[in-house]
């Protein structure tokens, strides 16, 4: 998928993320509520916040590289189970950039 | 079996049973509360997108609303006041779900990059609500990238020590016969991205790996304390997330392996003892399991650790090299008190470990003044377990209690049904868009 340099994801796209790679990296399969924390869907500990960031960047199937995009390794490192997915969303809304 | 771990067995049923009771009465307590209508939806991240077709605002809602809906949308120019006339609005669902969590509003006409506007919504009703929500606050409609996207700190809260990047928590521990003692823990970390995670179809396979150095010390006025005191840390994270693609049945399962290798320094506080030790734990990511009001995350670990005693405190209680195989489990259970609620009411860490020293260690026990008394060297299994409840008063307070049985390297002072209360202030640094540091 080709997109402008200047593209952001928009708010549809990023929620779509966050359903499906909460669901893949193996959290609750809730309805995503953007004011509540990644605990709130089964990210209890630590190395499972990384494997949700590590979907979130790397899949190409229900991460950002699904609609062309890419973020940075450490772009999510501040992810820890009390983050709320608003937090989330808009590092992945305000970091990713189109992927050349 | 032998008298220990006979006694550890019992505990560690006896605990299961406390985790079961928890886990069987409090879904019935909390089940009576119904689906909460949310107390202050919003607008978010409302951005001008002309490079969609049709150019549109996307903006961003809180809470799903669910379809279809009758709201009425304004563009709000602040230049001269006017309104933008809107052309059409639509909800995209989530794919496979039956609720929204966005808007798409199409202008009449394109927006002026170097204007400013507002948008307001008004009848919007979100899920478990009969009516619209009494104020909605208006959103700025972004029409560029924030230019400070990448560069600000800001401090967010951690749930735990587990995931402060630092940690500091005094507390006052008490025990039977005992005077009451004065610890401060305190964590430091750093987190730096080596390798960017890729996989998935049609994209070789590509695992994340981290660099976190830091240090990790526990001070304490109590000579009992425990002698694991100190710890300096260079280690790696490995995060291979099962590729659903690839595996499917696995992913059902699994969702990743997260590995742990570094360079450990194993000290007591008063480093009389010390071991350069290399590490390598792997933590296994199960699915989560459980309900709206409960939900339990297991993780089963596997490990080795190999290095070599630099430091000791008695000649010759170490023949040879240390070379431990790991084996353990790491579960967690939170309890919410309803579905809007954003954190758990209350969170349960257990974590338990057992070492089994294929070359012989000492052990150590500690007389009234704090010094270590060799008291046998072997290889018999060292166990460690840990259980950890936490209460969320507020965002950066937590009320803690906590109990922890076993022996942890290097001098393996017994940690013998050790309780500890506490309130913990927790914080975390972090690189947040598009704000400024609070």
């Amino acid at each position: 998928m080709s997109v402008a340099a200047d593209q952001q994801l928009g708010a549809d796209q990023v929620a779509q993320i966050l359903a499906d790679c909460i669901r893949e990296a193996g959290g609750e399969n809730n309805e995503i509520v953007l004011t509540k924390t990644l605990q709130s869907y089964g990210f209890h500990f630590q190395n499972q916040v990384d494997n949700l960031t590590a979907v979130i960047i790397g899949n190409a199937d229900f991460g950002v590289r699904k609609y062309g995009f890419r973020l940075s390794g450490d772009a999510l490192n501040f992810a820890t189970p009390s983050t709320t997915l608003s937090d989330v969303a808009d590092a992945i809304q305000d970091k990713a950039t189109p992927a050349p | 079996m032998n008298r220990q771990t006979v006694r550890l067995a019992t505990r560690s049923v006896a605990g299961l049973a406390v985790l079961g009771l928890v886990g069987i009465v409090f879904p019935f307590v909390l089940r009576a509360q119904s689906d909460a209508c949310p107390s202050s939806p919003a607008l978010r991240k409302a951005l001008w997108q002309p490079y969609r077709s049709p150019a549109a605002i996307s903006v961003g809602l809180t809470d799903p609303i669910m379809l279809p809906q009758t709201a009425t949308w304004l563009i709000i120019d602040t230049k001269d006041g006017s309104s933008v006339p809107v052309k059409s609005v639509d909800y995209p669902l989530l794919t496979g779900q039956h609720y929204a969590l966005s808007a798409l509003i199409v202008p009449e006409r394109p927006l002026a990059v170097d204007h400013t506007y507002y948008l307001l919504v008004q009848s919007i009703v979100f899920e478990h609500c009969t009516s619209p929500p009494k104020t909605m606050t208006p959103a700025a409609v972004a029409m560029e990238r924030p230019k400070n996207a990448k560069q600000n700190f800001a401090f967010s809260v951690a749930k735990g020590r587990d995931d402060s990047d630092f940690y500091f928590a005094p507390t006052i521990d008490g025990a039977s016969g005992q005077k009451a003692s004065y610890t401060l823990d305190t964590k430091f970390q750093y987190r730096k991205s080596l390798l960017s995670p890729q996989f998935g179809t049609g994209v070789p396979y590509r695992p994340a790996i981290f660099f976190i150095p830091g240090w990790d010390i526990k001070v304490s006025s109590n000579p009992k304390q425990d002698g694991n005191s100190v710890n300096s840390l260079v280690p790696l994270e490995i995060v291979a997330p099962v590729d659903p693609a690839s595996l499917p049945s696995l992913s059902k399962i699994v969702t990743a392996v997260v590995s742990q290798p570094g360079f450990v320094a194993e000290a007591d506080k008063k480093f009389h003892d010390v071991n350069g030790v290399f590490a390598d734990y792997e933590y296994v990511l199960l699915h989560g399991f459980g309900g709206h009001n409960l939900w339990v995350s297991p993780e089963p670990t596997i490990g080795f650790e190999t290095g070599s005693n630099l430091k000791a405190q008695s000649a010759n209680s170490y023949s040879d090299s240390i070379l431990r195989a790991d084996f353990g489990m790491r579960v967690g259970l939170d309890i919410f008190q309803s579905k809007a609620k954003s954190k758990p009411l209350f969170s349960i860490d257990a974590d338990y470990i057992r070492r089994l020293l294929l070359h012989p260690e000492p052990t150590y026990t500690q007389d009234s003044k704090g010094n270590l008394q060799l008291q046998s060297v072997g290889t018999q299994p060292r166990d460690h377990v840990t259980v950890k409840i936490s209460y969320n008063v507020v965002s950066y307070v937590a009320l803690t209690a906590a109990y922890e049985y076993g022996e942890l390297p290097p001098v393996y002072t017994k940690v013998d049904n050790k309780y500890t209360f506490g309130v913990t202030f927790l914080g975390q640094m972090q690189y947040r868009p598009g704000s400024k540091a609070k």
